[in-house]
């Protein structure tokens, strides 16, 4: 196959300047080096000529892409919320590089990808995805490795700035912080589009596999925000769930719903215990909480339509949690979390895309039975969130994006040793404000 | 004679405008090697929206000009969405390991050389365009 130099110029979603005598020098430079003859015995090809094929169809299908990303959190008042927002914080970053090759039925990919998003990410460098897809058919594909999780309408584009207006997705239902719980999981997935004739279609996903999380991790503070203590470990036995989307005969407008959950969701922490009122020492206390089945139910809705997109979507999680100190049963909670949110957005011009929100979240964890400690906060945390973006886009690779939001409530923020925000000091009407630059390649 | 002339020149004016019509006319059109395929508006959006990923036995390779007014045309009328709008939806895909992203140049006259020369390759172009590609669907 010939190209002309213009050809040689593709690269997915963006105009390369891939030089093809580049390519030809690099190939001929590595069969010199590797001391292969120039010119086969029979004269007809040469074996540089091969090897010049191969890096021509490797380079040519092999997509490579990536982002970088740097952002700022200010809030008012004293919450820490993101990371040490109340002073402002430059740790909200993110960053990627993935390749992919796709050849007949099959696609190979990988994604490294390093976050700081206050305590949490440290930039890290970690595999994101990896992936191998079998799909013989429209309707049946086969996803095994290290996957994007399916969860409502934005889960798996999590960390892609570049695809929507917004700063901060709707926290209610994608909890920055909540990474380990939602990015990706290490097994199979089973994925595929149904056509329903006039009725439009269907996407479906079912998987199945495990999530490695850290015991430093935003799921961890999370899971653990009933008391504050030190988590050791956390651990999960399996993750399993699956979303399914009908794709309306109305173009743009879909419905949604999923579902996963975590089996065996366990974590062992230490914590100061207070066993009698003051000035009895606390006891050191070395437990675990666990839940036989954290359950995530999600509900989703989107129309596109023209430069307006609107989607809500509204959630529910519910667990039953045992706790345990010093190898004794101490508690079980019963936690249920609601959340929602309703979003528009709208592109205005080439260089401009407006978006706002409304997302609510209510968590309880009330007490079953009696304990001696102080578990199951009683009343419940709730946060409100109003938000507007704009988002600028400078180059066609180059995005920055300004949000504010006005917050009433704080029940979103962690209460932990580290840094301990007792819900009674918390304040409850609060503005917070971001910034981020992406660049996309 | 003269009516003769101006009988000559109405048809001709005639022919140019229908040569015109046949020219704005936006397709998908595809490698020689698709030829015989071809695409109701359901497997449009499933192949344009990467849920259908071989046509023909081969894997379908989607090429884009960074703009143009028969692409825009094309996907406004089969999946509701601009190029800009596509290219947003494919970038989703692609870096979360969902999808093999399109791939994009800066002229239409180079996606469809890019299109002849690779197979499973599908471009949009005006049907007038499409010499040495196999049309797979019209608008």
């Amino acid at each position: 196959m010939s190209e002309s130099p213009e050809i040689t110029k593709s690269h997915p979603l963006k105009p390369g300047r891939q030089s093809q005598s580049n390519l030809a020098f690099a190939c001929a430079l590595v069969a010199g080096l590797l001391g292969l003859p120039a010119v086969a015995a029979d004269g007809s090809s040469s074996l540089a000529d091969s090897l010049q094929h191969v890096w021509k169809e490797a380079t040519t299908s092999v997509q490579f892409g990536g982002f970088v990303s740097q952002g700022f959190l200010a809030n008012t008042g004293h919450n820490d919320y993101l990371g040490d927002t109340s002073r402002g914080t430059f740790d909200f970053r993110e960053y990627a590089v993935n390749a992919s090759y796709a050849i007949g039925q099959w696609r190979f990919g990988m994604q490294v990808f390093g976050q700081k998003l206050g305590p949490y990410g440290d930039d890290r460098l970690e595999i994101d995805w990896a992936t191998v897809d079998y799909q013989p058919a429209q309707w049946f594909g086969l996803r095994a490795g290290r996957v994007k999780m399916p969860r409502g309408l934005y889960n798996e584009a999590l960390d892609v700035d570049s695809v929507r207006p917004f700063v901060l997705l709707p926290q209610s239902v994608y909890d920055a912080r909540l990474r380990d719980f939602n990015a990706a999981f290490d097994g199979g997935m089973i994925f595929g589009n149904v056509g329903l004739k006039k009725f439009g279609s269907l996407d479906y996903r079912v998987f199945y596999g495990d999530i490695p999380i850290a015991a430093d991790s935003g799921a961890s503070d999370y899971f653990n925000n009933d008391y504050p203590s030190r988590s050791l470990n956390m651990k999960m036995d399996s993750v399993r769930g699956g979303s399914i989307f009908w794709n309306t005969p109305r173009t743009g407008l879909r419905f949604g719903y999923s579902y996963s959950a975590f089996q065996n969701l366990r974590s062992t922490r230490e914590a100061s215990v207070p066993f009698a009122p003051p000035p009895a020492p606390e006891i050191e206390v070395v437990g675990t909480k666990s839940t036989d089945s954290y359950g995530r139910h999600l509900f989703s809705i989107e129309y596109a339509t023209g430069p307006w997109v609107f989607a809500a979507e509204a959630g529910r999680e519910h667990a039953i949690y045992h706790v345990t100190g010093n190898g004794l049963h101490i508690a079980d909670t019963d936690f249920t979390s609601y959340s929602f949110y309703v979003s528009v957005a709208r592109r205005i011009n080439r260089w401009l895309e407006l978006g706002t929100y409304y997302s609510y979240s209510r968590d309880t964890e009330t007490l079953i039975g009696t304990t001696p400690v102080p578990l199951g906060k009683g009343p419940a945390l709730t946060q409100a969130d109003l938000a507007l973006s704009a988002r600028f886009d400078i180059t066609r690779n180059l995005i920055f994006k300004l949000e504010g939001h006005y917050m009433d409530g704080a029940g979103k923020i962690f209460d932990t040793v580290e840094h301990p925000q007792p819900v009674a000091d918390r304040d409850m009407a609060w503005f917070l404000f971001a910034a981020k630059v992406t660049y996309s390649f | 004679m003269k009516t003769k002339f101006f009988h000559l020149l109405v048809f001709g004016v005639g022919m140019l405008r229908c040569a015109a019509a046949v020219q704005a006319e936006p397709a998908l059109a595809g490698h020689d090697g698709l030829a015989g395929q071809t695409l109701d508006a359901d497997g449009i959006k499933a192949v344009l929206m990467g849920k259908k990923i071989t046509l023909g036995g081969m894997r379908v390779v989607i090429v884009m000009a960074k703009a143009g007014g028969a692409q825009d045309a094309f996907l406004q009328s089969h999946i509701g969405m601009t190029t800009s709008q596509f290219q947003n939806y494919w970038r989703r895909l692609f870096m979360t390991g969902g999808g093999t992203a399109p791939k994009i140049f800066e002229t239409e006259s180079d996606a469809r050389k890019f299109a002849a020369e690779t197979p499973g390759a599908i471009v949009i172009t005006d049907s007038a365009n499409a010499r040495g590609l196999t049309i797979l669907a019209a608008n």
